[in-house]
């Protein structure tokens, strides 16, 4: 087999595209079409200038009153804030809950598990997960664990956080989490620890790139909170990583529970 | 027919192979180029008067194909840490699994200036031009990535060689 020099490769990257270019077939004009929303821009008819200032007049009038007839009926402490993320959150009780938790903590959710598991990804729902995590075998970890809601939050800063949720049966303990698996899937050296009653929230920093805060329960429920440096910051301080991840944690079971 | 149409019927076999080799797979590529499509209809009057609408279309594909990519490594890093590297799927070019498999190991601006070279067809000032580069480094990212794709190739090809001898 010949070797492949460098001055082969605008060749082959050229050959490659023209292959290409022959094969398959453009898909229908129609598909974009229903796909693209209708055009934002609407103009106002021209209305000559007496016309057009009553109209104004009208409605300030009308919306002033729509003001104070909201205000009446949705006094400001009743709001919930509403789940923000697209994804399944509809579908999925748990995972709106945690949205809402996470919102009204001021975290922007700008996704959930079903958009995180795009194209190839979405072959690993739990089902199909919970295999892999077989204690029966080799190289997975000795509990069932069902990962149940994947978020990335937003915090003030640049940079995405990414929050998950997992149910293990037996659940594991302080020292599965201390000690990971192998040494490479350790969290890291401990920054800090609490627990409350049920609850233990332990914080992580690899040393390098990773601080992830975890907080479980002895129920087996664990959620935790994942910020890699980008651009030499990080998204969210260790309080509120700890914060997101309790937060998480307090949403609830994940669907269909722990096995 | 309508002006968006003759230009989508027109321009979608020029732009489909390029973002085939940089997503490394036919079916994202379809994905993130009918995204690109769809932005172009809802700004149709905006676009249609730009000098190259083509080159428009392909930077927000190429762009969305770029976000993708990161995003996948982002996810793909937590499942490492959760369930280990074995599970995560990976795209596949079908057509050219080697040459694939090489180019989703070069960094990001390397690959994406290659394929917009010799795939696209692209001079270097217009590279520069689309992607916001200095024509240097533009000739940079290309020579290191010739160097760096032809050494990954060779390097599977060795793989592949030992292990059917």
């Amino acid at each position: 087999m010949t070797a492949i020099d460098e001055s082969d490769i605008p060749e082959l990257l050229s050959q490659a595209s023209a292959d290409l270019a022959l094969q398959g077939s453009v898909p229908s004009v129609v598909g974009i079409h229903s796909r693209a929303r209708p055009s934002r821009r609407w103009r106002a008819p021209a209305l000559p200038w007496p016309a057009a200032a009553s109209l104004s007049v009208a409605f300030v009038v009308a919306l002033a009153a729509a003001l104070a007839v909201g205000a009446l009926v949705f006094p400001r402490g009743n709001a919930a804030p509403g789940p923000t993320a697209g994804g399944d959150a509809a579908q999925n009780p748990p995972c709106a809950q945690a949205d809402r938790a996470l919102s009204a903590r001021g975290h922007r959710v700008i996704d959930s598990t079903r958009s995180f598991f795009a194209d190839g990804w979405e072959l690993l729902d739990q089902e199909e997960l919970a295999p892999c995590l077989d204690p029966g075998q080799p190289e997975t970890h000795r509990a069932q664990a069902q990962i149940s809601v994947i978020w990335r939050a937003v915090g003030d800063r640049p940079g995405v956080v990414t929050v998950w949720q997992t149910a293990y049966d037996p659940p594991r303990t302080r020292e599965d989490f201390v000690e990971g698996r192998t040494p490479d899937r350790a969290y890291g050296r401990i920054v800090s620890e609490k627990t409350d009653g049920d609850r233990t929230t332990i914080l992580f920093d690899d040393g390098h790139t990773n601080v992830t805060a975890i907080a479980f329960r002895s129920d087996g429920l664990m959620a935790a909170a994942n910020d890699v440096m980008e651009r030499g910051v990080f998204a969210m301080s260790a309080s509120e990583l700890q914060d997101l991840a309790e937060a998480a944690l307090a949403a609830g079971g994940p669907a269909g529970g722990a096995r | 027919m309508h002006q968006f149409d003759e230009f989508y019927y027109g321009s979608y076999r020029r732009l489909l192979p390029a973002l085939t080799l940089l997503c490394g797979s036919r079916a994202e590529a379809e994905d993130v180029l009918g995204h690109a499509y769809v932005a172009a209809l809802e700004s149709w009057n905006r676009v249609s008067r730009l000098e190259r609408p083509e080159a428009w279309v392909r930077r927000v594909a190429m762009n969305k194909a770029v976000d993708l990519h990161r995003e996948r490594s982002r996810a793909s890093r937590v499942l490492h840490r959760l369930v280990g590297p074995a599970i995560a799927p990976e795209p596949r070019l079908e057509e050219f699994p080697e040459l694939g498999r090489a180019l989703r190991q070069l960094p990001e601006q390397q690959r994406l200036v290659l394929v917009l070279h010799y795939a696209a067809d692209l001079s270097v000032a217009q590279i520069a031009g689309e992607t916001g580069l200095r024509p240097g480094t533009v000739k940079a990212h290309l020579a290191r990535g010739r160097t760096r794709l032809a050494q990954s190739l060779n390097a599977q090809r060795t793989l592949e060689g030992e292990r059917c001898p």
